[in-house]
């Protein structure tokens, strides 16, 4: 199994940031970590994610992995299992644990990514239920 | 002392003093003297004749004196508006439109005296916007500038910002000016005096204040530069999470009442401030190689409560973008259920609202409903930046009833002022039950018009974006928005 280290992405000591933002970047870590070919060749791909990181936000994290969500999603498949597919395939650890509150706002970033519309649809059909 | 003596004294006044007064002052110096030695001079004895003939010649001299003391000025300030072009600037632009046209060079120049006594874009983005622009437009018309900011205290840094932004394009026309001492004390405590290009007094008086330091970044940062190391948007959330954290410890030690952030609020704080930075770097740009700028600034102020023994809090925080207005940003939206979104406001506000206000201000508006976003982010639920600025304000600071949080968001010529009764997201009739909107009229709406009162155009435009805010914070809570749900 392939291991990708984030901490090179948060700096060090004085420079040391607790957040990972923007779509952008994101899309730019993508890039530089090549997980179009590693998502390809591996099976599984274990990421190590900084201790003392807080928050990747949805953008982070959208930039990061919709590419990957999107390859996952087909008609037939629900969101549920898409999500399982995605923890199948990429597993988030803290030094050694698991990284549970990174992973909680991943959960949450992907659940966004299923109803990214679904905020407008009042809009759309005129505010009527 | 004689007449005479008088005449000569007033011959001696220094350059430096004749050149700090505006040419009112000016005028009612000469005239004070001249009414002292009228009395005798105008007698018609020869004494009296001889005394008016010394007055006038003193009065031409200190005329005189104080031409030359003011050219002395701004030679020594490295400027000649005979030679100097305007600089580009589009917000001076914006802020006096006719900037550029027959005027600069004029050669009958007056110095200009401004008193503010008002300069809080949260609680008077008319006048504020409005000082501003007259600050402008004495670049371009007068000779020199001199101003005095009168607020008995502070309330805003936002504006201060725009003025920092301003004085960046500006020739140095400024000429000293007063400023209180209270307001003194937070430009320097915030560093905004460095920002503003202002030499203040040193302020010996740091008690009751907290400041969070200015930052910038500017337009020039290429797009094309990969983001692979820390960005400045993510240091300073760090730097700002850093900060509330130590206004809620210091209320805490001096009042014992205060909770800190948990860690669901910290990560919320990181990922608001990195997104609504991250808004202004890809939004705010008007060019398709470099990001958009934006600063930060920000105070908590300590302040008796009155007939109390308790303080209140108050903690301001600006931000202000500079490039793209959220209306034009929305114009054509990208994103295709955001378009289909705004038209069907506009459409539903045509059709049934009176006085709905023009399509900038609808789609400004717009902008603070959830999911409304200009750019289509395969995936992301983008939109998401002021609904949770709204939210994670009355977290932290809502719950006072005669002192909700406050913010005002300014973008080209059109405001929202978000307080009560128009300060929460909220459900809509018609809509479903987990989406939450502010409509800014009473029964929040989707075709009913935003309140004018809360909702408007201004004189002025402001090409970028101004989201001002101030909150107190409230004792023994400080909940996170996942604790409310």
């Amino acid at each position: 199994m392939k291991t990708i280290d984030l901490n090179k992405y948060v700096g060090q000591r004085s420079n040391r940031i607790y957040v990972l933002s923007g779509k952008d970047r994101g899309l730019d870590v993508r890039n530089a970590l090549n997980l179009d070919e590693l998502e390809r060749i591996e099976d599984s791909i274990l990421v190590e994610v900084p201790a003392d990181l807080h928050r990747m936000t949805p953008s982070f994290i959208l930039g990061l992995f919709s590419k990957t969500l999107e390859s996952l999603s087909s008609a037939d498949r629900t969101k549920e299992e898409v999500i399982l597919s995605f923890f199948d395939k990429y597993r988030f650890i803290t030094a050694g644990a698991p990284a549970d509150r990174i992973k909680i706002q991943i959960e949450e970033s992907i659940d966004d990514f299923f109803r990214s519309e679904s905020s407008l649809s009042d809009f759309i059909s005129g505010f009527k239920k | 002392m004689s007449e005479d003596d008088e005449l000569r004294s007033a011959n001696k006044t220094s350059q430096q003093f004749l050149a700090s007064l505006s040419d009112e002052l000016f005028e009612e110096h000469l005239r004070a003297l001249k009414q002292r030695i009228k009395g005798d001079s105008s007698s018609g004895t020869p004494d009296g004749i001889r005394l008016a003939r010394h007055a006038e010649s003193v009065v031409r001299a200190l005329k005189a004196k104080r031409k030359n003391a003011l050219r002395n000025l701004a030679v020594t300030a490295g400027f000649n508006y005979k030679k100097a072009e305007p600089k580009t600037s589009r917000l001076l632009d914006s802020f006096f439109p006719d900037r550029k046209k027959s005027g600069w060079k004029t050669g009958n120049r007056k110095s200009a005296r401004l008193t503010i006594d008002r300069f809080c874009l949260i609680d008077h983005p008319a006048e504020t916007l409005r000082a501003l622009a007259q600050i402008a437009k004495a670049e371009s018309r007068n000779f020199d500038i001199q101003i005095n900011f009168e607020m008995r205290e502070c309330t805003d840094v936002a504006a201060f910002l725009v003025f920092g932004l301003m004085r960046r394009d500006m020739h140095p026309v400024f000429r000293g000016g007063m400023i209180t001492k209270a307001v003194r004390k937070v430009l320097q405590a915030v560093q905004l005096d460095n920002f503003l290009k202002i030499r203040l007094n040193p302020s010996q008086d740091t008690t009751d204040l907290w400041p969070f330091e200015v930052r910038t970044k500017s337009t020039k940062q290429e797009i094309a530069n990969p983001q692979l190391s820390p960005q400045q948007k993510e240091k300073v959330a760090v730097d700002f999470v850093q900060n509330v954290q130590n206004w809620l410890k210091a209320a805490t030690e001096l009042d014992g009442e205060f909770e800190q952030l948990n860690d669901d609020a910290v990560s919320e704080l990181y990922g608001l401030i990195t997104e609504i930075l991250d808004n202004a770097e890809r939004h705010g740009s008007t060019d398709d190689e470099y990001v958009g700028g934006w600063s930060i600034a920000g105070f908590m102020a300590r302040r008796p409560i009155e007939n109390s023994n308790e303080s209140d809090y108050v903690c301001h925080v600006a931000i202000v973008s500079e490039g793209t207005t959220i209306a034009d940003g929305l114009e054509n939206p990208v994103h295709d259920d955001s378009r289909k979104a705004i038209d069907a406001y506009l459409g539903v506000q045509r059709l049934m609202a009176k006085n709905h206000g023009p399509p900038e201000l609808l789609r400004t508006i717009m902008a603070l409903q959830p999911g409304v976003t200009r750019l289509q982010t395969q995936g992301a639920r983008g939109g998401t930046g002021f609904p949770r600025t709204i939210q994670w304000l009355q977290d932290l600071g809502g719950g006072f009833t005669d002192r909700e949080p406050q913010m005002t968001v300014i973008s080209g010529n059109c405001c929202v002022m978000l307080r009560p009764p128009y300060n929460k997201m909220a459900r809509a009739p018609g809509g479903k039950a987990e989406n939450e909107y502010i409509f800014f009229n009473r029964s929040n709406e989707f075709g009913a018009a935003p309140d004018p009162n809360f909702a408007f155009t201004l004189e002025q435009s402001f090409p970028g974006a101004i989201i001002a805010m101030r909150f107190r914070l409230r004792p023994r809570r400080a909940r996170t928005r996942h604790e409310n749900h």
